[in-house]
């Protein structure tokens, strides 16, 4: 079995040599080749993808694209570069490979990934892609520590605040500021809480967000954040952490205005008239839409201490398996280009990293206020996103579950935290 | 007689060679290998291995958080096994009579119904059910005047929530095995008993429940094996929260050797299971052969 | 006949239709607690098939709705014409199913003939060696297991997910146990005749394992029909895909999915184990009674 790493040892140093020249060169478009893709399942990934073969065909008639969909079950992106990482240990590894931010760096930190650099230094073409794309958002595609780009950006989200604008009416209050704070959103959210004679709450003004992205801006407001900057030690052992727990702990048991903690994101919720306001990025835009709630405004998240948000972003990277890295990078580029941008901005279930459509009059009419969210793009900062993700996710969530349904105090829960992060950062820097 | 002999010892191993060497290729070959990882550290992406000799096994037993999982894992067995065989059970013997046709067709489909959908898709839907404040089994609770059940979102309620699900998943299974049991009582037994004027509760108890004893003792070993190995309903339903209070061991398994990319330590722990697994069937074979013993003496 | 010339005959009929209708009394009381008990056995799926006949936009709507209060299939439309080839998936889990369970109840009732009928050393050592396979987590030979199918490059077609769930212990458990309950005099009479052991196995043993083979096929076919692990680890494309798995890929990474079409394909994904159990209870009922009649 030990044998196997000569062979994969020596295509790296091929391949590296290889794309060292390969930014100029120019595919024929007679080729005669077979590309793999993977990625993740979503039926607007599918349909767009199949429309980019279908573009890609025309330059490359004898060129076959083999495309793999890997389902995404709760968000867990650990199954998903575990499937992948099976495939390369098994000598059969995908050309492309599509992963959101949360498995860049787990997936870069295993050396399978090409440096893309190779392929846009000097390209002119590549030079104005990304000249499109808010320079912020280029940035969260460069693995931390090589500083290599190992993956070209296709669409990305940030976290924002949807509410219910008739709920608002209802109630008699205005809208949320761009500025509003977290005293103004605790009160808002007290106010929109309804309750029947019996006492049963009908409608509750915020839904805590069951999952580790959807938190991370509650963090940033406050200037606290899982890690560091760096993604190598644990700073959740801190009194800007701390208050933002509470802050959202007493939403539940102290004002009720917000259900019982659980895991998700809290949109079918809105869609049935049962919370007036949740945080997510762009993805639900479609399934709010199709539903029955369309007096729907977003604005920023309320600051304490700074105004913030966290933004995640998918990108496509290139293996250093491939045998045609040249002509791996053209499918990229369609992938990334502009006709696949605009399916993505027709699509709605997340943003365009190309400004020119995500800035559009279509994109931003519905729901209202759309314009911030390629606003924050400039400013946002990336989700945590260390080579242990996985980890990291598993260990926040399992505390943050215990204390946000009162089973332990705060002491306990920042005090395991930390013990555990701690030693998943060692084990991980090590 | 030596050739016929012989043609029995032949006819023998040729009858078992199709499931006995596809049981060998895809199952246990394959754990031999897994076994093997439990002394190892391996890299996931070079496939190379390092021995460790028994390291892997000293940080499982000295994780609190396994030993969460195997309590957690017991508690889930005996209340599973409880309601999944006591249930069955009595589901059983009562649809064991004469209930007009087109009604037994009912009865049988409707405790059936849910063992032939996938735990990923009732799970998925149990959640729906459970959710606190927003769930369909609170919502009616509440018309009822009763305060909301924390049902999967406090410590003390979820395990108790899994097992429900577990229950009303799996029951059925139970309730079939135990009717086709119960169809080999002979009729004249219970009819002679009748006659006699022997109370239903009588015949149940003396008749049919001794009869059908060797598949209750069959479905129990099965269940615990099946509890043992819980997986799918919690990854889905509470993903092993709040904090570790659903986590099994399967569920600790995982995690370590996929979540972690410690494949080493998921074996290790995986083999802790196995051999903890086949004590707890060698100490029910005991108890039954025990008894058994007792009933002749 | 018998029973008119029976000395006794009108004391024991009297007898025992008294006692048919004391019970009869009783059966009612247990069957309506048998029917409540039903009903709450199908909350569940009244929920789920009257949620796919609504529009996506009334879903989550509380109260929930257990009777279909309309009949809009526009979620079953959408699974036709989405991107995901729902009509492959079916297929493939049909195949995979069928193909497992007809080479599983072929194979196990072999070697139950086998562990049950005929001496031969070690057999008890090759009994007890399939049950350790019993105990074994799916999920912990599923590394070696994908290694192996990468090997022969059967990674990504319907043999990676028939092969592995081709080793059932269970089922030769099962049947083996089946098997003991039987008697044994017809086989042994046509051995006494000649017969060979593949005559005797398969023209007297099997034909008599009727009702368990029906219950086994129920068992194997689901299971296999359900398989989650197996697609989620050896398929990658939509070609060999099956439904468990592809079903799910409808969801949205981060819950923006459309629950009425989900709904729909989890009714769909029911229909035929539905089918299957319903044919094969009839046979476990019709073959019952015909055993009966013979006695």
């Amino acid at each position: 079995m030990k044998t196997h790493t000569r062979p994969i040892a020596l295509p790296i140093a091929l391949a590296a040599g290889l794309a060292a020249s390969a930014g100029q060169a120019q595919v024929a478009s007679d080729i005669e080749a077979t590309l793999s893709v993977a990625q993740w399942s979503s039926e607007q990934i599918i349909s767009a993808t199949d429309a980019a073969i279908a573009r890609f065909a025309e330059k490359y008639p004898n060129v076959t694209i083999e495309t793999q969909y890997i389902p995404i079950v709760s968000g867990n992106w650990g199954d998903y570069i575990n499937a992948i990482t099976n495939q390369i240990a098994a000598g059969d590894s995908p050309d492309i490979i599509a992963v959101a931010i949360e498995g860049f760096a787990q997936l870069a930190a295993s050396g399978v990934l090409m440096d893309l650099d190779t392929f846009t230094e000097g390209n002119e073409a590549a030079a104005e892609v990304m000249a499109g794309i808010e320079q912020n958002l280029l940035d969260g595609m460069r693995t931390k520590g090589t500083g290599e780009l190992n993956f070209f950006p296709t669409e990305w989200n940030n976290i924002v605040m949807y509410y219910n604008k008739d709920m608002f009416d209802a109630a008699g209050l205005d809208y949320p500021a761009p500025d509003w704070t977290w005293d103004e959103f605790r009160q808002v959210a007290a106010d929109l809480t309804l309750r029947d004679d019996a006492g049963n709450v009908t409608q509750y003004g915020y839904f805590v967000p069951g999952f580790f992205f959807g938190m991370e801006p509650w963090y940033l407001t406050n200037e606290a954040a899982v890690l560091d900057a760096e993604w190598r030690e644990p700073t959740v052992d801190t009194p800007e952490f701390r208050e933002t727990l509470e802050f959202l702990h007493a939403l539940i048991h102290e004002d009720g205005s917000a259900p019982a903690y659980e895991t998700g994101v809290g949109i079918e919720k809105f869609n049935a008239g049962q919370i007036a306001m949740f945080s997510a990025g762009h993805w639900p835009v479609p399934s709010i839409r199709a539903g029955e709630q369309q007096n729907v405004g977003v604005q920023h998240m309320p600051m304490n201490k700074v105004q913030t948000t966290v933004y995640g972003i998918g990108g496509l990277g290139i293996t250093k398996a491939t045998e045609h890295p040249d002509l791996a990078w053209a499918f990229v580029e369609e992938m990334t280009g502009p006709e696949y941008q605009q399916s993505l901005a027709d699509d709605g279930s997340s943003i365009p990293t190309a400004r020119a459509f995500a800035t559009t009059d279509e994109f931003t009419a519905w729901p209202d206020n759309s314009e911030i969210f390629y606003e924050t793009a400039e400013t946002a900062i990336p989700v945590t996103s260390p080579a242990n993700y996985a980890v990291v996710q598993e260990i926040v969530g399992r505390y943050l579950s215990t204390y946000f349904n009162d089973e332990v105090g705060l002491d306990d829960t920042i005090a395991g935290m930390d013990r555990e992060l701690d030693r998943a950062m060692a084990r991980a820097n090590r | 007689m030596a050739t016929l002999r012989t043609r029995e010892i032949r006819a023998g191993y040729l009858f078992i060679l199709p499931a006995y060497a596809l049981y060998l290729a895809f199952l246990l070959i394959p754990l031999i290998a897994a076994m093997g990882l439990s002394f190892a550290q391996m890299d996931r992406l070079s496939w190379t291995i390092d021995w460790v000799g028994g390291e892997n096994f000293d940080w499982v037993f000295s994780d609190p958080r396994f030993w969460t999982a195997f309590g957690n894992t017991f508690y889930f067995i005996s209340m599973s096994v409880i309601g999944n065989v006591g249930l069955g059970l009595v589901v059983a013997l009562a649809l064991d009579r004469a209930i007009p046709g087109p009604l037994l067709y009912f009865f049988r489909l409707a405790y059936f119904l849910p063992v032939l959908v996938s735990l990923a898709f009732v799970s998925f839907i149990w959640k729906f059910l459970y959710s606190t404040d927003l769930g369909i089994i609170n919502y009616y609770l509440r018309q009822l005047g009763i305060p909301n059940v924390p049902w999967l979102t406090s410590s003390s309620m979820a395990m108790i929530s899994v097992i429900i699900m577990d229950v009303w998943k799996n029951m059925g299974f139970f309730v079939i095995i135990f009717l086709a049991a119960l169809q080999g009582v002979p009729r004249n037994l219970i009819e002679a008993a009748a006659i006699d004027g022997a109370r239903p509760w009588v015949v149940l108890t003396r008749i049919k429940v001794p009869f059908i004893a060797p598949v209750i003792v069959f479905c129990i070993t099965y269940a615990t094996i099946g509890g043992l190995q819980v997986f799918d309903s919690i990854k889905i339903l509470t993903n092993g929260g709040p904090g570790d209070a659903t986590r099994s061991v399967v569920m600790y398994m995982v995690g370590e050797a996929f979540d972690l990319g410690d494949l080493g330590t998921g074996a290790a722990s995986a083999l802790i299971l196995l051999v903890t697994i086949g004590f707890v069937i060698a100490c029910q074979f005991g108890i039954v052969g025990f008894m058994r013993r007792r009933r002749k003496a | 006949m018998t029973m008119m010339t029976h000395p006794h005959a009108d004391t024991l009929t009297a007898r025992f239709y008294r006692a048919t209708r004391v019970i009869h009394w009783r059966n009612w009381t247990v069957m309506v607690l048998l029917g409540i008990g039903a009903v709450f056995m199908l909350l569940p799926f009244m929920w789920t098939f009257s949620t796919s006949l609504r529009p996506i936009s009334e879903a989550y709507r509380l109260p929930p709705s257990f009777l279909p209060d309309r009949l809009d299939f526009s979620s079953y439309a959408r699974l036709e014409d989405g991107p995901i080839p729902f009509l492959t998936m079916y297929w493939n889990s049909f195949v995979v199913a069928a193909v497992t369970t007809v080479v599983v109840i072929f194979t196990s009732a072999m070697a139950a003939f086998a562990f049950s009928r005929l001496r031969f050393p070690g057999s008890n050592v090759l009994f007890a060696s399939m049950l350790v396979g019993l105990m074994v987590p799916p999920a912990l030979v599923l590394i070696p297991l994908f290694f192996g199918m990468a090997a022969v490059g059967l990674i990504d077609t319907l043999w990676s997910l028939i092969l592995p769930a081709l080793a059932n212990p269970l089922a030769v458990l099962m049947m083996r146990e089946f098997m003991r309950s039987q008697p044994r005099e017809y086989e042994e009479s046509a051995f006494v005749d000649g017969a060979s052991y593949w005559t005797i196995f398969w023209r007297i043993s099997l034909p008599q394992m009727g009702p368990p083979i029906a219950a086994l096929s129920i068992i194997v076919f689901t299971t296999s029909w359900n398989n989650f692990l197996l697609p989620l680890v050896f398929v990658r494309s939509f070609e060999a895909m099956t439904l468990p798995v592809g079903i799910l890929s409808l969801f949205g990474s981060y819950g923006a999915e459309e629950l009425s079409v989900i709904l729909a394909a989890v009714t769909l994904s029911i229909l035929p184990l539905l089918v299957v159990f319903l044919i094969a209870q009839r046979f476990i009922v019709e073959s019952i009674a015909s055993t009966g009649v013979k006695k």
